[in-house]
């Protein structure tokens, strides 16, 4: 994968994409932390 | 040692919180930003370096020795989310105080598209209305990375209070009201606040949405609670401060009052972190059974409403002005009197989160700390 690309924000594909990218998070918890920093996001 | 005063102090908390008669009147460590301001250290540096943060914490604890603490620095989240290309949060120029300005990702005109998928509308319009429309994998990565950073932070100073300090901890099982999440994630308060007026179906319709997960969640997470955690559940009200009673009674209170049911059912404890006043939802809590519920109150007159609410437990009660400006002997005199005057299902607490530099002395914060673990009621 070419990490200087942009993700795609489409859903689900783009999102299920992004998700699986993050290679160092087991995976029972990525959606659970990619939705939280998205809420994090949202908030500060 | 440590362990015998971790539970001494589990013990007494959660003993006030049932109304019970304790050895002395907790002391809780209502403290955000201001511990980084004691220690000689700028917010604007601590919230982004975990290290320095780590030790302001540590060095904060064994200086005021409170019994528990709410907060563990939340600001040093920021660097996740700036990595994401976000970040409302605005320091001022000397760095040492922080606001989040009101915000909204969501139009009037979306509700339908909100409620239908909530998931996509977060990923294809919340998400980029945020942080842009270029978010980098690499950016994503990093985020992530530096958002588990501050997981293992949180984790790290928890061990520290249980295992060095003998303090216990709050639980991770927070609800966030669907209407507070509302605001606070989508429609912002000027967002709101039209809302209820104009398009009060669709809003519902919204909140029962959010309902349908974080409602399930909060009451899963009452069977996970942490040995030395002071409660099961955590919660905060802000809304009830642009909500007339009519508002609140159909837009908020159905959905608190189930995760509420649920910690009684279960026979646990919670607790309501009330901002402003609450004498103006004092009706919707009067029949909450006895010994199950601590609320952090700040504006009310602490007497009028230990006398409307004898079934809650209650913590906060001395002036900040008080602590800031007042003498040792002044404060520790406002505290005796907040000891006598509430008795039981009392925990001692400023009235405003500590959060400016003008929010408290030191040593008078000292001094009231020594008084209150030596004075019995």
């Amino acid at each position: 994968m070419n990490m200087d690309e942009y993700i795609d924000l489409s859903y689900p594909d783009g999102y299920k994409k992004a998700i699986d990218s993050l290679d160092f998070v087991p995976d029972d918890y990525k959606e659970m932390l990619v939705d939280t920093l998205i809420t994090m996001c949202l908030t500060y | 040692m440590t362990q015998e005063l971790l539970i001494k102090r589990k013990n007494l908390i959660q003993d006030s919180f049932k109304l019970k008669k304790t050895q002395y009147t907790p002391i809780y460590g209502n403290v955000m930003s201001w511990m980084v301001l004691d220690q000689g250290c700028r917010v604007d540096e601590a919230a982004f370096d975990f290290e320095t943060h780590k030790k302001i914490f540590k060095g904060f604890v064994e200086k005021f020795n409170f019994d528990w603490y709410c907060d563990y620095g939340t600001y040093t989240i920021f660097p996740a989310v700036k990595e994401m290309g976000a970040l409302f949060a605005h320091f001022n120029d000397d760095g040492t105080q922080y606001s989040i300005a009101d915000h909204h990702c969501m139009e009037e005109n979306e509700y339908e598209e909100f409620t239908d998928n909530i998931a996509k509308f977060r990923w294809e319009k919340a998400l980029k209305r945020i942080c842009g429309e270029k978010i980098t994998y690499r950016q994503f990565y990093n985020a992530m990375q530096k958002f588990m950073g501050f997981g293992a932070y949180c984790e790290e100073m928890k061990e520290y209070l249980l295992n060095t300090a003998g303090c216990p901890t709050v639980t991770d099982n927070y609800f966030g009201s669907p209407l507070e999440d509302f605001v606070n994630y989508y429609r912002g308060l000027n967002g709101i606040s039209i809302d209820m007026r104009r398009h009060k179906d669709k809003l519902k319709a919204a909140l029962d949405k959010i309902a349908e997960k974080t409602i399930p969640a909060a009451i899963a997470g009452l069977d996970y609670t942490g040995e030395y955690d002071v409660q099961s559940l955590d919660t905060t009200i802000i809304a009830h401060m642009f909500m007339n009673n009519k508002q609140f009674a159909e837009l908020y209170w159905p959905y608190l009052k189930k995760v509420i049911d649920a910690v009684r059912d279960k026979n646990k404890l919670m607790s309501i972190y009330l901002e402003g006043k609450a004498l103006t939802i004092t009706d919707f809590l009067r029949d909450i059974p006895a010994g199950m519920m601590n609320i952090t109150f700040e504006m009310d007159d602490p007497f009028e409403l230990r006398a409307k609410l004898p079934n809650l437990c209650m913590t906060g009660g001395l002036k900040n002005t008080t602590l800031t400006h007042g003498t040792k002997q002044e404060v520790i005199d406002e505290a005796k009197a907040l000891i006598d005057g509430m008795g039981n299902g009392y925990c001692l607490s400023t009235v405003k989160c500590l959060a400016y530099k003008n929010d408290a002395n030191a040593d008078n914060l000292i001094a009231v700390n020594d008084f209150v673990r030596n004075y019995a009621h």
